[in-house]
């Protein structure tokens, strides 16, 4: 068959992308109509109806071709890309929906918010649907611009500045590393194609120096992504100071960008498993107790949110070691295919939850005050029953109480690192967990038994605000979450066949 | 003689990489670390002159030294002078930085050493051919990364604009006043 | 790598005439040092403070844009070389590449940033 007809199928497998990026042009293009006046009101819904446009595409997208390479080997369509850019875009419009809100509460909505998000979530699915490093690259750079322009989207804010400072100058290092990482592959395997990279990765490259090299740097480059330990000095800066509808979108879309190519990545490595297991593990493991460690000493609830982050970076990271034990006999294959399809569910209930406590978050912010503390949390149960059980729903799923999402995802991963065999991983998380669940208790606490901290609500206050306000983007965000936290929980199989049969 | 040559050639080129480059760290004048970049971007063109990837040497002079190294120094200038003199040039973690960047190039140096280098096995061809092959590279087998890059291009333009223009104007000194004019 | 030798020497030859040209004029000048000789030179007015100050956020928005397009230009030329033998495809591609960043162009100049306001 002829050029065109390749092209088109080139084209078709990227048609989320495409939806993407011509929904960003449209809303810039727009920008001067939808700055002020009545058509400020449709950024939003432009911007999630770009993130919606690129779902449903995904979902309807032809069968055809599918699991087959493009563009001459550069990107692929497979189950994980497409389960891991189901929960990205899901993410990507709970994310607008809390923006809407948030930015208008805070006076600092513009179109280029929404647009650059939807470039942030092009990149994102880049990374994801790439099949050679250098397509992979340029995803992680085009997701992470966005995300540090997005950090530092509140400009009159310097916590907001430093946050993007911070982000950027320590993500453009990982770049770096991850760049050099790439160069040594290239270095071995004379070319940056996945499939290359796995037969020589066959042949014993992972044995030779360079070798060694190229992957400890492509890990540590991921790692500063998903924020693991030692590489997540940034994060708790960064969750605290951006806009918190930036950072709830920064902190699932980050992650599940760089878990996903983290997964195709190891899983490419599989065959040099001795080089980079050992320091996946102690990563994980590290993450895994430091994380839960620092968040107990948390009273602002955004840097809480960030260590816990790291923590399910750590329990990420055990799915993502999972991937070497693929070539150990039976087992360890049927423990790759679990972590794999475990670990997007995790990332599932992890966005679900993170998106929905930093809705709450957006929820109780207003003009003059953005609620971040503990303290903001204070009697929220009797001052706001349904914002409050929401939020106390959401710290359930992310501590893994069973019934909940975030339970179901972590037990998959769990069985899954149980069935490779890894018994002291298994342990750690199992340990850690039940730490974590002490700090996200404390916060249902809060929210339950104590008194709230001015008994009456202001003539301002948000008492007076809440019932509007419910109708408004942040509060469909939170009634999402919250259904699909407690239907992923009671019925997991759903999504299970669904995220494993997406075409 | 010609492999002495590419000798003589490699170990000037060196020097004038890593010279500047340790000038462009220890320098306390921002401005002229930043020119002290341009020697070193130099010396990498020579370098890419030295493997014969003539492209890569007219792409380094025009982007690297012609436009990146330009903003660069825009962006030093947008600094006050933060550089007191007397301000210390290093911390308390100083040296354990030093110890570990030292280790880092022992390691690549290993690295390198170790690794089994096969050599070039086809000749990449004169600048045209050479040319050639990456213009085709671009437009084929490249053709997703190529297109990603103008978006990755175009996010950063957007972002820029974006982080400037939110800035509140300055309350006074409207236009140029940096410029006292000569001529 | 003749050609580089050709562009070395004639570096070199640079170097050598101004180094020459100011060694002689060093030679043949008289000499009258004077402190008013070493300021800045500014149309005759004496220059007021230091010439290190906080440039205009301006001038980075044009560097930026300027990098952005230099890229582009970088791209364009072994595009250029190769087009006709890739045929439309090519063609249509470089329309996007441009294109793309073609917007980006037009969306500085309508938010403004292309100008001194």
């Amino acid at each position: 068959m002829g050029a065109p007809t390749q092209a088109i199928r080139d084209l078709s497998g990227i048609l989320p992308i495409l939806v993407l990026w011509g929904v960003a042009l449209v809303i810039l293009l727009g920008a001067p109509l939808l700055r002020r006046g009545p058509g400020s009101r449709l950024a939003a819904p432009l911007g999630g109806a770009g993130a919606l446009g690129a779902l449903l595409v995904l979902l309807r997208g032809s069968s055809d071709g599918f699991g087959d390479t493009l563009f001459a080997g550069a990107a692929l369509t497979d189950t994980l890309y497409s389960s891991g850019a189901f929960v990205l875009l899901l993410g990507g419009f709970l994310s607008v929906l809390v923006a809407q809100t948030y930015l208008r509460s805070r006076d600092l909505e513009k179109p280029e918010y929404y647009a650059i998000m939807l470039l942030s979530l092009s990149g994102a699915l880049l990374m994801m649907q790439a099949n050679d490093l250098i397509v992979l690259f340029l995803g992680l750079e085009l997701m992470s611009f966005g995300l540090y322009v997005l950090a530092g989207f509140a400009r009159t804010d310097a916590k907001s500045d430093e946050a993007a400072l911070k982000y950027f100058l320590l993500g453009a290092l990982a770049s770096a590393l991850m760049l050099y990482g790439i160069m040594l592959t290239y270095g071995v395997a004379a070319s940056t194609e996945l499939s290359n990279v796995q037969s020589a990765v066959a042949r014993g490259a992972l044995k030779e120096p360079m070798g060694i090299a190229a992957a400890l740097l492509l890990v540590i480059g991921l790692c500063f992504k998903i924020a693991a330990v030692p590489f997540h000095q940034w994060s708790p800066d960064v969750y605290e100071g951006a806009p918190t509808s930036a950072t709830a979108f920064l902190a699932t879309t980050a992650k599940i960008g760089a878990i996903v190519a983290f997964l195709r990545v190891c899983d490419t490595i599989a065959g040099g498993y001795h080089t980079w297991l050992p320091a996946i593990r102690a990563i994980a493991i590290l993450s895994m107790i430091v994380g839960n460690l620092i968040a107990i000493a948390q009273t602002n609830v955004k840097r809480m949110l960030a260590y816990s982050g790291v923590a399910h970076a750590g329990y990420l990271l055990v799915a993502v070691a999972c991937m070497g034990f693929r070539l150990m006999g039976t087992k360890g294959t049927q423990a790759s295919i679990l972590a794999m399809t475990g670990a997007v569910f995790y990332l599932l209930a992890y966005a679900l939850a993170l998106i929905g406590a930093f809705g709450v978050l957006a929820y109780l912010s207003s003009r003059d005050k953005d609620a971040q503390t503990l303290n903001d949390l204070r009697g929220l149960a009797s001052s706001q029953p349904a914002v409050g059980y929401a939020m106390v729903l959401f710290m359930l799923s992310l501590a893994g109480i069973p019934a909940t999402a975030g339970f179901i995802g972590k037990w998959q991963v769990f069985y899954a690192v149980l069935t490779g065999g890894d018994v002291a991983l298994a342990v750690t998380m199992a340990l850690t967990s039940a730490m974590g669940v002490y700090y996200y208790l404390r916060v249902v606490w809060y929210i339950v038994f104590e008194e709230s901290a001015a008994p009456k609500p202001s003539p301002t206050g948000h008492g007076v605000e809440a019932r509007p306000r419910a109708m408004t983007g942040v509060g469909a965000a939170i009634t999402i979450c919250c259904i699909a936290t407690i239907g992923l929980g009671i019925l997991p199989a759903a999504i299970s066949s669904f995220l494993t049969v997406v075409r | 003689m010609t492999a002495h040559l590419g000798t003589i050639a490699f170990v000037s080129l060196t020097a004038l990489t890593i010279l500047p480059a340790i000038m462009v760290v220890s320098t306390r004048n921002l401005v002229h670390a930043g020119f002290w970049m341009l020697p070193c971007l130099i010396g990498v063109a020579g370098f890419y002159a030295l493997l014969e990837a003539h492209f890569f040497v007219v792409v380094q002079i025009l982007i690297y030294i012609g436009a990146i190294l330009v903003l660069i120094m825009f962006a030093l200038m947008l600094t006050r002078d933060v550089m007191d003199p007397k301000e210390r040039q290093t911390n308390a973690m100083g040296v354990w930085a030093g110890v570990i960047c030292g280790l880092g190039l022992l390691a690549s140096a290993h690295m390198l050493f170790r690794h089994p280098w096969v050599g070039v096995t086809s000749h990449p061809g004169d600048a045209h051919a050479q040319t050639v092959a990456l213009g085709k590279a671009l437009v084929t087998r490249y053709a997703l990364p190529f297109e990603a890059a103008s978006v990755l291009l175009l996010a950063a333009l957007i972002a820029a604009i974006v982080i400037a223009k939110s800035m509140r104007p300055p309350a006074a000194s409207v236009g140029c006043d940096g410029e006292v004019s000569g001529g | 790598m003749h050609a580089y030798l050709t562009a070395a020497m004639f570096t070199l030859m640079g170097f050598a005439f101004v180094a020459s040209t100011l060694l002689l004029s060093r030679l043949l000048r008289p000499s009258a040092p004077n402190p008013d000789k070493l300021e800045t030179y500014e149309c005759g007015p004496l220059p007021v403070g230091d010439a290190w100050q906080q440039f205009n956020m301006h001038y980075y928005l044009f560097a930026l844009l300027f990098v952005v397009f230099d890229v582009e230009a970088a791209f364009l030329y072994p595009w250029a070389v190769a087009y006709k033998q890739v045929g439309l495809y090519a063609v249509v591609e470089m329309i996007l590449f441009v294109g793309l960043l073609g917007f980006g162009w037009a969306y500085a100049w309508r938010r403004k940033a292309l100008e001194w306001d």
